[in-house]
């Protein structure tokens, strides 16, 4: 081995052990938190960079450095993005379960069907609540598309709010997918198509 | 100090300044008050209608301005269209029996003396209701043209006694009375954000319903009242009075005003625009002939409808595409009179 070539692997020897004790000391500087995202972070960047070998064995490593870290494990932590993802899936579906059905509108007295029945009013408030919370965080677009195609399947809802979610549907799976949802047309009446168009 | 006092003493009059322009701001369609209406309901209707004034509406299609029969479907046409059709508003509580109801003349020769609307539904049909726990509440209802039926079907010419306003005469489904009650001022929803009455959301409901009940002081003959229809088999209402025959009824009216301000109104939130959007298909819903298509808009608008949106994005879905014509039932609404 000639002079220049050990200098170069001594040279990489100290680059590498620099590196991993800014590692570990950064690591170690943080919160129990803090540390479970970094590594998290930095898990993930490796995922994207290197092969599934190389990653399931930073993956064992920084699982290994976790247990013998004397600080407490880290309370197993959701993402700000998937707790926000969780809760509109949650309250989506509470407003699937609360939507008026036909036959809440067909008991209703016919002076209250004379005006948008008070079934009705609710179900728009509801809907509005949604459309609120997507038009805040545009990473509920995909949850609220699954969310508007349900809604627009559902036979036993009212033809104004199928028509409605089946125009929500239809402009979000063009704005995530670049294409037309080819929906079922033996699931969504003529009706509710039609009505659709007109927003 | 004497600086901090003058500032004081100006912000003072400043406000009282445009306080007293607030009060004394008058809707420009002047509706009468019984005084059996609740002075909270009256001052509420009027500063709707005084916020009719500055909304903004946009009639992508011009399907509006077409219906309503006026130059430019603005704030500015559709107050004297309102104010042809409602002048008078009685209470819930204003008792309909002989010390209210005037006959003003008998033997009277009615226009079209043998064409009535199917009087069956009439009441119904012009009545808006919503059930309560403590029983149904009216919303609002159009007196003025069932009272003009009533005195045409026993050839008399009626009059209302109302208080607080004087008599009325009745000579025409326009006579425009109507009755209001605490339906009107309820919560639309008890969905948190939606419960304050002063919101604009509600004035646009108000306002909305207000349309509806206008439409029922037009047309003669059969098409007198504008009088709803029985909902087919198979509809979300069906076997109620709840639908229109016509594509230029009461349902049509209101959904047009209700897309009309969500299209105009660019300020609005995503959460008003869905509102505005269901309340517009709910009443969209009812309307039974299909709908005459408006025309292309003079600027393009890429978002005007969903089909506008898939088409802009050169998506073009088959049931985007034009169809066959199909016959389309609009009714003359020119009002019959004595």
């Amino acid at each position: 081995m000639t002079k220049p070539q050990i200098r170069m692997m001594i040279l990489a020897a100290l680059i590498l052990i620099g590196g991993g004790l800014f590692y570990f000391t950064d690591l170690a500087r943080m919160s129990p938190m803090e540390r479970a995202e970094e590594k998290e972070a930095r898990s993930q960047l490796r995922a994207e960079t290197k092969d599934e070998g190389e990653q399931l064995k930073e993956i064992a490593d920084i699982e290994k450095q976790t247990k013998a870290d004397p600080t407490p494990a880290p309370e197993p932590k959701v993402s700000a993005a998937d707790a926000a993802i969780l809760e509109f899936k949650t309250y989506t579906q509470g407003v699937i379960n609360e939507m008026p059905r036909l036959e809440d509108l067909r008991e209703l007295p016919a002076s209250e069907t004379h005006g948008t029945p008070k079934v009705i009013r609710e179900a728009a408030a509801q809907l509005g609540v949604v459309a609120d919370m997507v038009s805040k965080n545009s990473a509920l677009k995909p949850p609220a598309l699954e969310f508007y195609q349900k809604c627009s399947l559902q036979g036993d809802f009212p033809t104004s709010v199928r028509a409605l979610c089946l125009n929500r549907a239809l402009r979000l799976y063009a704005e995530l997918h670049k294409g037309v949802w080819e929906f079922d047309r033996t699931q969504i009446p003529a009706q509710v198509l039609e009505l659709s168009k007109r927003l | 100090m004497t600086n901090q006092i003058l500032q004081r003493w100006a912000l003072a009059g400043l406000s009282t300044f445009v306080a007293a322009g607030a009060w004394a701001q008058t809707p420009k369609v002047v509706l009468k008050y019984a005084s059996d209406v609740l002075p909270g309901q009256s001052s509420r209707l009027n500063e709707d209608l005084i916020y009719l004034d500055s909304i903004k509406f946009n009639d992508v299609d011009g399907e509006a301005k077409r219906l309503f029969k006026v130059p430019e479907f603005n704030a500015e046409n559709l107050q004297p269209w309102l104010q042809e059709r409602a002048r008078v508003v009685v209470g819930e509580n204003f008792q309909l029996d002989e010390s209210s109801i005037l006959v003003m003349n008998t033997g009277v020769t009615y226009p079209k003396p043998n064409e009535f609307p199917e009087l069956g539904s009439i009441r119904q049909s012009v009545n808006q209701e919503v059930e309560q726990p403590s029983g149904p509440m009216v919303i609002m209802s159009n007196m003025g043209g069932v009272l003009y039926l009533f005195g045409k079907q026993n050839q008399v010419q009626m009059g209302l006694k109302v208080d607080g306003v004087g008599d009325v005469e009745i000579k025409s489904p326009r006579a425009g009375i109507f009755r209001i009650g605490e339906g009107l001022f309820v919560p639309i929803a008890s969905v948190k954000g939606f419960k304050d009455p002063a919101a604009r959301l509600y004035s646009f409901f108000r306002l909305g319903t207000l349309f509806h009940e206008s439409r029922h002081s037009d047309g003669s003959g059969k098409t007198a009242l504008f009088a709803h229809a029985v909902c087919p088999s198979g509809h979300d209402y069906q076997g109620m009075p709840a639908c229109d025959t016509p594509a230029n009824g009461p349902y049509r009216i209101e959904a047009l005003m209700m897309k009309s301000i969500s299209q105009g109104m660019t300020d609005l939130n995503p959460a008003e625009k869905e509102v505005l959007a269901l309340f517009q298909l709910d009443a969209e819903s009812r309307v039974l002939s299909p709908l005459k298509a408006g025309e292309a808009p003079k600027t393009p608008a890429p978002d005007a409808d969903l089909c506008s949106f898939l088409n802009n994005l050169n998506l073009r879905p088959d049931f985007c595409r034009a169809q066959s014509p199909t016959e389309v039932v609009e009714w003359d609404d020119t009002p019959e009179s004595l």
